[in-house]
């Protein structure tokens, strides 16, 4: 998951092992940088391809620390995606122990 | 059990719940229990299992007590909107700079409530589910319209007692006008005072002037006054921070003690009205703002070491939602919004808007979140369009960039003042001075809590604490 600079050093891609990473925790970890980065994500095969440029257009330093933030971000959205999966069925029960009496009984005015 | 976690820092990982339970772990720690392997013998496993973090079922007794902390968390729902703000007069005799409504000059016609329009704003009010509820006054400056003040005050409640319902009043004014009539009235009442005091002379006759100068020396005579009529706990006051107020953490906190209060919202400015046209003379980036707050809480901390009990109320706030049970009904961080939830506001002319902020946009010719009038019924108001709308964006748990976050069992969508500042109520929290802020904030308030000063715990409880004053340092080490 090296990033691959362009020749100007401005842009970087980033492949990513759709097996190992969803879509959904790539695009979680891409928006956490769509505030200093454009960020594009695409689709080839099972291959998550993510461009990233800097929205002032420099590169260098800067680039491989939003791409090392990318990359940090993505494995604690693929966790976070996976804690999301794993407690589903709890979630929706808390959700109905908690507020399902709230709902109207049938036949209630 | 479902969690959400937050990298403090290399070395140390913040895990929140749906209950607002929090845990804060080393990473190694973290690393185990996201593995699912901590022990089932250590302490580890212990407190996370107590915490609701961590369950081998769940079981019975798991399920419900987890739903009835986040029921708990939720219950400012219930009753529908508490805190019902009515503007009896736009005039006002200050010329504030960053006022965050479009004031009128003093003589300026059509912009006072009439009796008419009052009339139905309160039976709206009382409509409401709720058993109690609060009445504040705001403007331009409220005192202006005293008439209609003292007409509303009595109406309501003379209506709410008929209905075995409570109302408490709170009348937002700068004081420059006090009289004692005025006290004579608050005092019967029991209309509590919500006033501005911005710093030392120097800062609040900068960011307040009147005309004649001098606003800091009568605000702070008739807070005095306040207090002797009123008793005490019946006046505050609140700040808002210029970016002529930055420098100065210390000697603002200073002030407020030497007027005899007990605690100061540090503000920042509101991204509305008169704030908006001035905002590049007095607007700051929020990192600034940051740095401002993290002085001021530290000195505040310092005064609370030294046995001079000082809290400040937006920690109070978040705290309260962080060590207690229970939720709180501060409009920014509900979820849902309280915006038309917890909050409706009955303007002069008769608009009714989902919130102050609402009401703002409207005084600046953008009536989005205009729920209607006072002629409208209850239900048109309360599930309309517009109130849909805004409760399509007002859920932070299904926002993006919220719905991991994992402070939004402490947090708010805040639907309006992302559509003013970023053109959409969803917004964009990675360039939302909005999170930016509230994230500082809590990250600065989870970072105390983990230093290991048991002194930081035993303040923050006592802010929370109804007696308002600093419990005997205990005399056993726990």
């Amino acid at each position: 998951m090296l990033p691959v600079f362009d020749d100007r050093g401005v842009s970087a891609s980033i492949g990513i092992d759709g097996a190992l990473y969803d879509e959904d925790a790539a695009l979680a970890a891409a928006y956490m940088l769509t505030d200093r980065c454009h960020v594009a994500v695409d689709r080839e095969g099972s291959v998550l391809t993510v461009t990233i440029r800097l929205k002032d257009g420099s590169g260098g330093e800067a680039l491989k620390t939003a791409c090392g933030d990318f990359g940090n971000a993505l494995i604690d959205a693929a966790l976070r995606a996976r804690i999301s999966d794993q407690t589903a069925d709890i979630r929706e029960a808390l959700l109905k122990r908690a507020f399902g009496e709230l709902a109207p009984r049938p036949g209630a005015a | 059990m479902p969690f959400r976690f937050h990298r403090l820092s290399a070395d140390r990982v913040l895990l929140t719940n749906q209950g607002g339970e929090f845990a804060l772990l080393d990473t190694a720690d973290f690393d185990t229990f996201a593995g699912g392997t901590v022990p089932s013998d250590s302490s580890l496993h212990l407190d996370l299992k107590s915490k609701g973090f961590l369950t081998h079922g769940p079981d019975e007794t798991e399920l419900r007590v987890a739903a009835s902390q986040f029921r708990t968390k939720k219950a400012f729902l219930e009753g529908g909107p508490k805190l019902h703000i009515f503007v009896p007069t736009l005039r006002c005799n200050q010329g504030c700079g960053y006022c965050q409504v479009s004031r009128a000059g003093v003589e300026t016609c059509g912009v006072d409530m009439t009796s008419e329009t009052a009339s139905k704003a309160i039976d709206i009010m009382l409509s409401c589910p709720a058993k109690a509820v609060t009445m504040e006054f705001q403007g331009g400056e409220a005192l202006l319209a005293f008439d209609m003040v003292k007409w509303m005050t009595v109406t309501a409640s003379e209506r709410a007692a008929k209905l075995g319902k409570a109302v408490r009043f709170v009348i937002c004014t700068n004081l420059t006008l006090l009289t004692d009539e005025h006290l004579t009235f608050f005092a019967e009442h029991g209309v509590s005072v919500s006033t501005s005091l911005d710093g030392p002379a120097f800062l609040h006759d900068r960011n307040r002037p009147i005309s004649g100068g001098g606003a800091h020396d009568i605000v702070v005579r008739n807070i005095a006054r306040c207090n002797e009529a009123l008793g005490s706990g019946f006046t505050s006051a609140l700040m808002t921070s210029t970016v002529h107020s930055l420098p100065h953490a210390r000697a603002i906190i200073d002030e407020y003690i030497a007027v005899g209060q007990k605690s100061i919202f540090l503000r920042d400015l509101n991204p509305y009205g008169y704030a908006i046209k001035t905002g590049h003379a007095l607007g700051y980036d929020t990192d600034l703002f940051l740095d401002f707050y993290r002085e001021a809480l530290a000195y505040i901390i310092e005064l609370n070491r030294n046995g001079t009990f000082f809290s400040e109320s937006f920690a109070c706030t978040l705290l309260r939602k962080i060590m207690t049970p229970f939720g709180v009904g501060f409009v920014d961080l509900q979820s849902p919004t309280g915006e038309g939830f917890g909050v409706v506001l009955y303007n002069h002319d008769g608009s009714v808007y989902a919130s102050d902020e609402a009401r703002m946009l409207g005084e600046m010719g953008d009536f989005t979140y205009r729920l209607g009038t006072v002629n409208d019924s209850y239900a048109a108001i309360f599930f309309g369009e517009t109130m849909l709308d805004i409760a399509a964006a007002g859920v932070a748990e299904s926002l993006p960039g919220c719905s991991d976050c994992t402070f939004v069992p402490y947090c708010g969508a805040d639907p309006i003042r992302h559509y003013r500042t970023q053109g959409d109520p969803v917004g964009h929290r990675p360039t939302s001075s909005f999170c930016r802020k509230n994230m500082g904030v809590f990250r600065h308030l989870f970072g105390l809590l983990d230093s290991g000063d048991p002194e930081i715990e035993r303040i923050f409880l006592s802010w929370l604490m109804p007696s308002r004053t600093v419990p005997p340092r205990p005399t056993w080490q726990p």
